[in-house]
């Protein structure tokens, strides 16, 4: 007895010495491990997953909670369209707000980190691919991903400079807006410059080097994509040279390198048409498969980030912002300035364009549906669900309902249109004249059949005009905050004009070199890079 | 190793040998004053820890001693008695109540204690606390009744816990809160699963010596809560029975409720707005009349003639004015909310089986609409000795709750609390004609207002067009459906040798499923004809473990425990989402009644931990104390898995001295206690996923409809491991006059290898990485002092004062971060200052234009700062120290309980002194903005006409300089007093009882939450560690008042 009592007591011990720690189990993230040897069996299933990842963050990057004015690329047009002369906001609603004050731009703000981070995480996500890739490798399959993540490095770079500092050159002798004060700001101090080649943080660079840099990976991504056949791929939705020639040509145009810029923009032109016809240029800009869209983003079901988005924000027709009381409008006198029978005085909303009786102190928009514009110059460009679906839903519409599918419009980052109007701008500064106003005819008689340039001979008249026709057709895409950096043009909001629609307290006359456009580098980063201190605030 | 330990144990333990006495039987019978047989009393004799007896179920026991030995009779709730036997072989024992001592035996890790052995810092919770809890957590009823312990809470959603922290702040980026522990294991449930009806104690371990056993997870203080068992007493039913109202218990910030004024203010907003934009007064005062409406949506709640502004030029309300309608969103959506609770329960046993059987029923509707939690409880708790050496046993807990909950996480047009104070009072719950009638629909409903025209004359709401919360809440769902099955079963074997072994299983699972419905009628799933979700999350927890335990008294005084055990907890937690749009019938939220799939994902995570631990115990004649412990952790949360974690302690019972004689006829007991030790923390803040392997580097997936692809979600450390604490010690126990009793604690807590979440340079493309980095301290010292200032037979008055202050200092950051330190919000982790020492932007004033200034650092042409001087550009300003900190000088608690006859009174309060918060829910009123709700302290807002104002100027237009950005004019003090409960009792008179046939009944009322005196009206700073309330949601606390009953047959 007593024996089987001990034997019980050693039993009953075993288990005190038996160790069964097993590891933890994650099934919610892809994990390193579980990557890396992913990688080994189907490279290019991980490489053209990191590239669509790199895709998906362009689409609906967001740092913070809570605020629907941050989705990637496009609020950045969004954004950056709140800051110029021709886009209104017509109500003193608490979101976007302060953007459209040009107050938005200090060290402790959302809006600075946001950019800051969205862009830092693409260069990372760049670089993480760049790291695995051999740059000597000639293997095609791989090269592509090369390629483009050289060029998502690039064109994050870019979209860096445009707002950390001025640009290169803040205007241009021989245009009506002239040289800004300070004018050559190359060796001014940018942003830092992180590759796959540097080791922890990084200082300053000067807007040179961030431009050189720049131009070396969209240039390499751009000779890469010629080499392997993918100067133009079938699907807008990829990085392919076309986009990379985009994205040099504006670099050049901003370093004042006509000949480069002309090269790349030539790419374009070459490649792709513009859009013609009501059909298309009316359409809304929600659909990738537009014959102008180099590059773009298609939305699904899956991948709407729905008030959060572009359409949410710019589309009248939505149950967006835009939709239901955050109404998006050009600016009255701008809007004045468009031809009677050019076809994208459609897009706004005013007297003009649909010339209905204005007594009620109620505009009629008779442009597609029977809806009343909520306000003046009301803008009608965007429209998720497309032109068609507006029409179908007029009635449904006109009762205060979004159309169905608002939130499903593709996004479209870059139009051919704009190489064709870059085009014309290069030729005249460097000084072919008559070539500037054939290729700005040509492009506008696509949109207003009967223009001729008619203003003056001066190089000066003909880029104004140029820049003016390039601020209609990209009215709300952030084009006339990049060429307003580019060519030193004051944002005044204070005229007279009895159509001047901005707000009372957003009537501000700034220049370029002003402070308001230049954000400070955020205050997280000052704080906690090692190679800055709070005097490499800009 | 550990067998080492073992063998050795064992030799010396059967080295020894006990003499044993001639011995002969006494029988004898336990009572109460009442003649009530007491039982379940222990029974032993004195100086022995071996021989003892329990008493049956009519207070019978039989017990063999040695002649003319002392008894000594102890039962939980009474006090000790010793007996002398004499020779005696037949005794009547009658032992008194102790109400103040409640703790004679105490919950320790892996068994019980003495209170009077523990050489750790231990604190039993006042029952009365725990019994007149009203809210459906017991964890919020611990604020102020236990010394040490702060009490945090970020909503006041009923069935959501209150966060319990021990001893200041451990971690820096790591869990703080404590362990809790149900019936000995780790509880990863809610306190809010317990009916409070069925704990028996609480207890609240704060030292090394009593948490190195729980090794990993209790370097955050351990609470532990123990589950009523069967008493073998005769069957015994009671019935409990509450009902009462439920209110907000504090008010909101003081807002500009009132429309007129409303108006009058932001008349005063927009005219100062109009001045500072370079107009004069009067212009600007005729712009602000004119404009008045139109910045508001012309939502004009008043009818007005022809002609006339509703604000005068002059800033006067139009008498002329008649009232439109009155119908606003804060009105609407707090009401009175009734509440009823019940428990019915039994339990008794027989010598072999005892039980303990419960079910519970709480309906708490809240008083926001759209809150409401029901919650069923059910507990069966039996076991059985089944052999002399084997017994066994198994706790099992069931609950049910079903809940409404509102979006405290959500912007103002669909959090209630934000709507009540972010919307402007003149925005109309319904629609209204000119004439201010209630619009109506076909059927004769009344309209709501969307903001988008409904109402005449507005075409559009400033705020949140096709937006109304009242509807919202009426029509969609927000349900929550909880079941927690919590079980806890052992098997224990008496072996030879006064060796003993058990083995508990401990098995909890929680599944929530959570129904969503967005309406297609309004708001935003309107334009997706209805957006429903549901998930389903599960938690599964087991625990496992042996313990090899011995006991013995050698000689009589040499008192010998040990313990050796091997442990091993698996966490697994599953999630499964589904979300769709398009729903054919609006009224059914059934996703098979949806169409497009929006989105559906699962994922799933496990957590392991297992332990080897030992531990031994010895004292000597229960005057010297010592204790030591040591447990080994292995966890899967890092590569470098295993940490050693060892305590130490030790105890001096001074009044057992002989030196001390003199002293008896004062000092009742007076004991010493010192310990240290080690433990760990891994608790990576839970709800990241990827805090369960923190170690690798994780990716997001991504899915745009056709192509796979994936992104950084999370860089991983492989060299992230245990931080480690260490924790001194040193208490005093103490009572004397039999009246006054108490305990002092020292103690200095230092955590090295912080497990923290360092910032890094956005620019890395990491946002932060989780290192360990550095060494952090608290010291401190808290106390508990009880008072029983009268005490007689019929009448007895107790007052308890507890208190805690402490100071925290961060030791040692990384070489790089030591010159700079590491700034985290508005705060800054400096070497030699504490991690909520504020360092931010300081506000300097006004400038003669009202607008404000900060200071800033003045700067020669070299850049080096020669002084400092003030800007009104706050991109300029410099962040300082402002020699403040967040954390309280000092909190506690005063409870008192007073009884006459059958009367009595609780009282519970809580407090706290010193600590600055950081008070954003007040800036939201404070808002420049327009049209939206507005705090009445903007009527002190500079004005232009006097030249004079407390604060800054009311500017819409100024944002990047505004009065509400951070700096330190925004810090409040963060001292509080609160009222938590009063209970008034009153049990009837035995007699009648007895007349009856009843065994008790109790009637009684009790309140929660009956005031918060703080610095500002609407500022609560319990609800988080900094004070600061930016994350916080607005649940105010509820206020309970209720009636109820308490009948035992």
């Amino acid at each position: 007895m007593k024996k089987g009592k001990i034997f019980l007591l050693a039993l009953a011990s075993l288990p005190l010495f038996t160790s069964c720690i097993d590891d933890a189990e994650q099934n919610t993230y892809l994990t390193e491990d579980r990557r890396t040897e992913l990688a080994k069996e189907n490279p290019d299933k991980v490489f053209s997953s990191a590239v669509a990842g790199i895709y998906s963050d362009m689409q609906s990057y967001v740092k913070t909670d809570n605020s629907h004015n941050y989705f990637g690329q496009k609020s950045f047009d969004y954004l950056t369209s709140l800051m110029g002369n021709d886009m209104v906001m017509t109500g003193r609603f608490g979101m976007s707000l302060y953007h459209y004050l040009c107050d938005y731009w200090a060290q402790n703000f959302v809006a600075t980190a946001n950019r800051w981070a969205e862009y830092y995480r693409c260069i990372d996500n760049a670089n993480q691919i760049l790291k695995t890739i051999d740059p000597e490798t000639t293997d095609e399959a791989v090269l592509k991903y090369r390629a483009i993540a050289l060029g998502m490095r690039g064109y994050a770079y870019l979209q860096l400079s445009y707002l950390y500092q001025q640009s290169y050159y803040v205007g241009c002798d021989d245009t009506k807006w002239g040289k800004g004060q300070h004018y050559d700001f190359s060796e001014s101090k940018c942003v830092p410059i992180v590759t796959e080649k540097t080791e922890g943080d990084q200082p300053l660079s000067t807007v040179k080097q961030v431009m050189d840099q720049i131009k070396g990976d969209l240039g390499t991504a751009y000779d890469i994509f010629n080499k392997i056949g993918m100067q133009k791929t079938t699907d807008p939705t990829d990085f392919d040279g076309c986009v990379a020639a985009t994205y040099l040509a504006r670099a050049y145009m901003i370093t004042h390198d006509w000949d480069q810029a002309l090269k790349y923009a030539q790419v374009i032109v070459d490649n792709f048409p513009v859009l013609k016809g009501e059909d298309q240029i009316l359409q809304g800009f929600s659909d990738i498969n537009l014959p102008d869209v180099v590059y773009g983003c298609d939305i699904t079901a899956d991948n709407t980030t729905l008030y959060m988005s572009w359409f949410s924000q710019m589309d009248s027709y939505s149950d967006g912002y835009a939709g239901i009381g955050v109404w998006r409008a050009a600016y009255g006198p701008f809007v004045d300035k468009i031809a009677d029978d050019d076809l994208r005085l459609k897009w706004f909303c005013c007297d003009r364009s649909t010339g209905i009786d204005y007594k009620g102190g109620r505009l009629t928009l008779k442009r597609d549906v029977m809806a009343p514009a909520a306000c003046e110059y009301q803008a009608v460009k965007f429209i998720g669900a497309g032109r068609d679906a507006v029409i179908a839903n007029a009635k449904s519409i006109a009762q205060g309902n979004g159309a169905p599918g608002w939130e499903l419009g593709d996004y479209i980052y870059l139009r051919s249109e704009e190489a064709y109007l870059m085009k014309a701008e290069i030729l005249a500064h460097k000084g072919d004249l008559a070539g500037a106003k054939t290729a700005l005819e040509e492009f506008m008689k696509t949109r207003q059949p009967s223009y001729t340039y008619a203003k003056g001979n001066t190089k000066a008249d003909l880029i104004e005009e140029i820049n003016f026709q390039k601020r209609v057709e990209f009215w709300g895409e952030g084009m006339e905050f990049l060429d307003n950096r580019r060519l030193n043009i004051t944002v005044d909001r204070t005229s007279t004009d009895p159509h001047n629609n901005h707000l009372p307290a957003a009537r501000l006359k700034l220049d370029q070199e002003s402070r308001n456009f230049r954000y400070q580098i955020p205050i997280s980063e000052i704080e906690n890079n090692k190679a800055l201190t709070p005097d490499d605030q800009n | 190793m550990v067998k080492k330990i073992a063998l050795t144990l064992c030799t010396a333990l059967v080295a020894s040998s006990m003499a044993m006495a001639q011995n002969r039987t006494v029988k004898g019978k336990i009572t109460d004053a009442n003649g009530n047989p007491i039982i379940g009393a222990t029974v032993k004799v004195e100086g022995s820890k071996t021989v003892g007896a329990v008493t049956a179920g009519d207070g019978q026991f039989s017990i063999s001693v040695p002649a003319n030995s002392k008894l000594n009779v102890t039962y939980i709730g009474y006090k000790p008695q010793t007996v002398q036997v004499n020779n005696r072989t037949n005794l009547v024992i009658v032992i008194e109540e102790d109400n103040e001592q409640l703790g004679e035996v105490t919950v320790v890790a892996y068994g019980t204690k003495r209170k009077q052995d523990v050489v750790g810092s231990v604190t039993n919770v006042n029952k009365n606390i725990i019994a007149n809890a009203q809210s459906s957590s017991v964890s919020s009823a611990l604020e102020g009744a236990v010394a040490g312990v702060q009490v945090l809470s970020g909503s006041g959603q009923p069935g959501s816990d209150a966060a319990i922290y021990v001893r200041g702040i451990g971690s820096m980026s790591a869990s703080n809160a404590a362990l809790i522990v149900v019936d000995g294991v780790p509880f990863n449930g809610k306190l809010s699963d317990i009916n409070p009806q069925d704990i028996q104690s609480i207890s609240v371990s704060k030292d090394a010596v009593s948490n190195s056993l729980y090794g990993s997870r209790a370097a955050g203080g351990v609470v532990m809560v123990t589950t009523k068992s069967g008493s073998k007493e005769k069957v015994a039913i009671n019935f409990r029975g509450t009902w009462g109202v439920s209110n907000r218990a504090y008010k909101d910030y003081d807002m500009a409720t009132d429309q007129s004024e409303f108006y009058r203010l932001t008349w005063y907003g927009i005219r100062n707005t109009e001045w500072a934009a370079g107009k004069s007064l009067a212009e600007a005062a005729e712009t602000a009349s004119s404009s008045l409406l139109g910045e508001l949506g012309n939502y004009n709640a008043y009818i007005v003639p022809e002609g006339e502004y509703l604000v005068n030029t002059d800033g006067t309300f139009n008498k002329n004015a008649k009232l439109r309608y009155n119908d606003s969103f804060a009105d609407a959506l707090f009401k009175s909310a009734f509440r009823q609770e019940y428990t019915i329960s039994a339990s008794g046993g027989n010598d072999r089986t005892n039980f303990y059987l419960s079910a519970g029923y709480l309906d708490n509707q809240s008083y926001v609409i759209g809150s409401s939690y029901e919650r069923y409880t059910m507990r069966a708790n039996v076991s059985s000795q089944l052999k002399s050496w084997l017994k066994v046993g198994t706790n099992i807990a069931y609950s049910h709750t079903k809940s409404n909950g509102v979006q405290e996480r959500s912007g103002t047009a669909s959090n209630p609390f934000e709507t009540a104070r972010g919307w402007a009072p003149i925005y109309p719950v319904h629609a209204y004609d000119a004439q201010g009638n209630m619009k109506r629909d076909e059927n004769g409903k009344p309209i709501y207002d969307a903001g988008t025209g409904q109402t005449d004359g507005t075409k559009s709401r400033p705020t949140a067009q096709n937006q109304n919360i009242i509807c919202s809440m009426n029509e969609d769902i927000n349900e929550n459906i909880y079941n927690n099955i919590s079980t806890r079963s052992f098997i224990e074997v008496k072996l030879p040798l006064n060796f003993k072994f058990v083995t508990n299983y401990a098995y909890d699972f929680t599944n929530v499923t959570s129904n969503s419905f967005m309406t297609p009628t309004i708001g935003d799933g309107a334009s997706f004809n209805g957006r429903g979700s549901r998930s389903s999350g599960t938690d599964m927890t087991s625990n496992f473990n042996q313990i090899l335990s011995y006991e013995n008294v050698f000689d009589e005084d040499h008192n010998f425990s040990a313990k050796l055990g091997h442990e091993y907890y698996t966490y697994k937690t599953t999630y499964l989402y589904g979300q769709k749009t398009n729903f054919f019938d609006p009224y059914n939220s059934e996703l098979y009644n949806g169409g497009q799939i929006q989105e559906l994902t699962s994922n799933s995570v496990t957590h392991n931990i297992e332990g080897y631990f030992a531990m031994a115990d010895y004292n000597y004649a229960h005057k010297y104390y010592l204790s030591a412990a040591f447990r080994r952790d292995g966890t899967s949360r890092f590569l470098d898995r295993w940490g050693n974690f060892w305590s130490v302690g030790a105890g001096w019972r001074i009044s057992s001295e002989k030196f001390m004689e003199s002293t008896k006829s004062w000092l009742n007991d007076l004991k010493l206690r010192a310990s240290y030790g080690t433990q760990g923390n891994e608790a990576i803040l839970p709800g990241y996923s990827y805090g369960y392997t923190p170690y690798v580097d994780m990716y997001d997936v991504t899915w745009d409809g056709s192509k796979l692809g994936y992104t950084v979600a999370f860089y991983g450390n492989k060299n992230l491991s245990w931080e480690s604490q260490k924790t001194f010690d040193l208490g005093l126990d103490f009572r004397f006059l039999d009246r006054i009793y108490g305990n002092i604690d020292f103690f200095t807590r230092r955590t090295d290898d912080m497990l923290f979440k360092r910032p890094l340079a956005t620019s890395s493309g990491r946002p932060y990485n989780w290192e360990n980095i550095g060494a952090m301290r608290n010291n401190g010292i808290e106390f508990e002092l009880n008072a029983d200032i009268i005490k007689n037979k019929d009448m007895k008055w107790t007052v308890t004062l507890l208190g805690s202050h402490y100071s925290n200092k961060v030791l040692t950051l990384p070489e790089e971060n030591r010159e700079d330190g590491i700034v985290s919000g508005a705060f800054k982790l400096m070497e030699g200052k504490s991690r909520y020492e504020y360092f931010t932007y300081k506000y300097a004033g006004m400038d003669e234009k009202g607008n404000p200034t900060w200071y800033t650092d003045e700067k020669d042409e070299q850049g080096n700062v020669i002084g400092q001087t003030t800007t009104g550009k706050y991109s300029e300003a410099t962040k300082y120290w402002l020699g403040k900190q967040a954390l309280p000088d000092f909190n506690g608690g005063l409870n008192t309980s007073f009884s006459y006859k059958g009367f009595d009174v609780n009282i519970a309060t809580a407090f706290q002194l010193g600590g600055w918060a950081y008070d954003s829910q007040y800036l939201s009123g404070m808002s420049a903005s327009l049209y939206v709700g507005h705090n009445r302290d903007m009527w002190d807002t500079w004005n232009p006409e006097t030249g004079k104002g407390k604060y800054p100027i009311w500017n819409a237009n100024n944002s990047s300089n505004s009065y509400t950005q951070t700096s330190d004019a925004h810090l409040i003090s963060a001292s509080y007093f609160s009222i938590r409960n009063i209970t008034l009792g009153y049990t009837l008179p035995s007699s009648l009882m007895k007349r009856w046939g009843i065994g008790s009944i109790r009637v009684f009322a009790t309140g929660d939450n009956l005031a918060l005196f703080s610095k500002r009206q609407g500022f609560d700073p319990r609800v988080s560690m900094s004070g600061g309330n930016s994350s916080y949601g607005g649940y105010s606390p509820m206020r309970t008042i209720t009636g109820g009953i308490n009948i035992t047959f």
